[in-house]
Parts: structure tokens; sequence; C-alpha cells
């Protein structure tokens, strides 16, 4: 190890993307600070000092300590989702667009880092379902090789009806369940 | 074909998992200098490069670099910066979750992915003068040599 700094750490709050604020809580064993609003910082000498107080950081100095990681951090990822017909892996009709839309954007953004994952809703057994949600995702990823997209980017993955976006009980047909999600990073 | 041969084949195919199969995320961007030490390994940083748990990210004097992990967790580093993620599970269909990134040195930004929302208190931040809990969030963070 080199180095004997005190490591005297600083944390920003930040407004979040979709416009509301969240919040992080600094603790080391000499106490906790909360920083609720955006532009909020706190200053923490060392591990064994308590965290400062919580003062205003203005935007100018944001930029001059965090401008270069800030400037290099990657936009959100992009998701597209495909419905499927019931215990089948036909794609409901229209989605043909969001196919395209899809191949455009992993283009323009020089993706190399696609997550294909497929699902299913709650009628039928897991161990089915895990299959058919493997077979729908398989199926877009087919779909997106044949749109010229390089494989070795994609991670095709299968969650059966395990991770479902409109929760039910078990048995239920969930049209919105039966889907594959396409995360375009 | 001799049994030996079978039985190498066997072998092969048994441990022949995908290159990615334990990647946690992927390198996004990237500026000068920067790269990743895995064990013994030193790989340079670029578009693509698939992210392990344990890699040390590092950047030099004027490098910097953006990383988006399987969750959607984005962070980036600035100049003269040292990472690692130490604990990554991102399991929803399981229920299952896990992060712990540390910042070692430098300067971050920290944006909250998926499973910030799905399992807050799952997500950790570690740095040198203590602990950062994260509740579905934006954040920047500088640790000094």
């Amino acid at each position: 190890m080199t180095g004997c700094g005190s490591k005297r750490t600083t944390f920003v709050l930040l407004q979040d993307p979709g416009g509301t604020v969240g919040k992080i809580s600094v603790t080391n064993e000499k106490g906790t600070q909360t920083l609720k609003e955006a532009g909020q910082s706190v200053v923490v000498n060392s591990y064994a000092d308590a965290p400062g107080d919580v003062k205003p950081m203005e935007e100018a100095k944001i930029q001059s300590i965090f401008g270069k990681a800030l400037k290099i951090r990657p936009s959100e990822p992009t998701k597209f989702r495909f419905y499927f017909k019931l215990d089948s892996v036909e794609l409901e009709s229209g989605l043909t667009k969001v196919l395209q839309t899809a191949v455009q954007t992993a283009r323009d953004q020089d993706s190399k880092d696609i997550s294909i994952n497929g699902h299913t809703d709650r009628s039928g057994n897991e161990e089915y379902n895990y299959k058919l949600s493997w077979r729908r995702a398989m199926h877009i990823q087919n779909l997106l090789e044949e749109q010229g997209i390089d494989p070795t980017f994609i991670l095709t993955t299968s969650h059966g009806e395990g991770n479902p976006l409109v929760p039910t009980a078990d048995n239920v047909l969930e049209p919105r369940n039966r889907r594959v999600e396409v995360i375009i990073r | 074909m001799k049994r030996y041969d079978i039985f190498l084949l066997l072998i092969l195919v048994l441990f022949a998992v995908p290159v990615w199969a334990s990647s946690i995320g992927s390198i996004k961007n990237v500026e000068g200098q920067a790269w990743i030490e895995r064990g013994e390994e030193k790989i340079s940083a670029g578009t693509g490069v698939r992210l392990q748990i344990d890699d040390i990210l590092k950047t030099g004097n004027n490098g910097a670099m953006g990383i988006i992990l399987h969750d959607d967790t984005i962070i980036s580093m600035g100049p003269r910066s040292e990472m690692v993620v130490s604990e990554f599970v991102f399991k929803p269909e399981d229920g299952k979750f896990g992060l712990l990134a540390k910042f070692i040195k430098g300067t971050f930004s920290y944006l909250s992915g998926v499973m910030s929302k799905l399992a807050p208190e799952s997500v950790k931040v570690e740095t040198p003068v203590g602990m950062v809990a994260v509740r579905g969030t934006n954040f920047l963070v500088k640790v000094e040599d």
C-alpha cells in the first residue's frame, strides 16, 4: 500500500434523471449523515471522524470536481418489450416496427451489450414455463441476428413465470406477462 | 473416437461455459488510460468488455470510464480512480439480490439500477470513510488519496 492520506471523502446527491430525488446515508462507527435534497453534500474526513454537516454544493464546483466522471457516464439503457400469444412463441401482431426500432437503436448506440430476457404468465407449470420463456427469448435472439446483430454481444436468459411484469396468483392468464424484454446498453 | 477422446470431450462440454456466464456487466465508455486488473491479468478497457466480480477497475492521469451492470446500475469514474464490484447477485426470478461496490480512490458518479428499486437494502457502496446506503438515486463521490 502507498499513500498515507486521510482518504477524506466528499459525497454529493443529485436529482434522478426522472426528476425525483432519492437519498443516501453515509455511516461509519462515529455516526450517520443523510442527504435528501439535490445538490447537498457532506464531507467525511476519515473513518475515525463523524460525517460533517450537510452543505449545498454549487453546480460550478460539482462540474470542476466531477466533470470528467459525469461526461463519461453512459446513458441509461433502452428497453423494448415483445408480447406473445398464449402458450406460443408467436409474437402478437404489430411488433415488427418495435423490432426495427430495437435493431436501429442497437446500431445507433453501437451497443455491445444486449440482454434478452424471456418471461411467461403463471398459467401452466413452472418447469414448462421456464422452457417456454427460453424459446420465446431465443426467437427474439434469432430475429435480432437475422437483422445483423452480432450474437457475441447478446446475453439471453429465461425467467419463466418468476419475474412477472404484473403479479398474479398461480394459473392466471395475463397477456402482459407473456413477454420478452430486450435491454440495449 | 477413442474412449480417452470421448472423456476429454465430455470434460470440455461440461466446463465450456460461455465467456459471459459470470459477467456482471460491461464497459460502455472509455477515454484515455483505463484498464481492468483481473488476478495477474491486465485487460485494456474497451466498449463491450464484460466485467466479472472482483475486477479492479482503474484509470490513469487522463483516463475515465463508464460501466453498466446487469441490473442497469450505471457507474462512471474520472481520472486516477480505482474501484471494485465485490458482490453482485441479480436474480429477480428467485428474489435474490446483492450489490457491493467499493470506491477506493478518485471521482465517481453512481446511478441506481433495478436492484435499488426491487431491494434497496441489498445495495451498498463502500468507501474508505464509511458505508453508503442507497435509496434509489443518483450521487457523486470523491475519495482523496
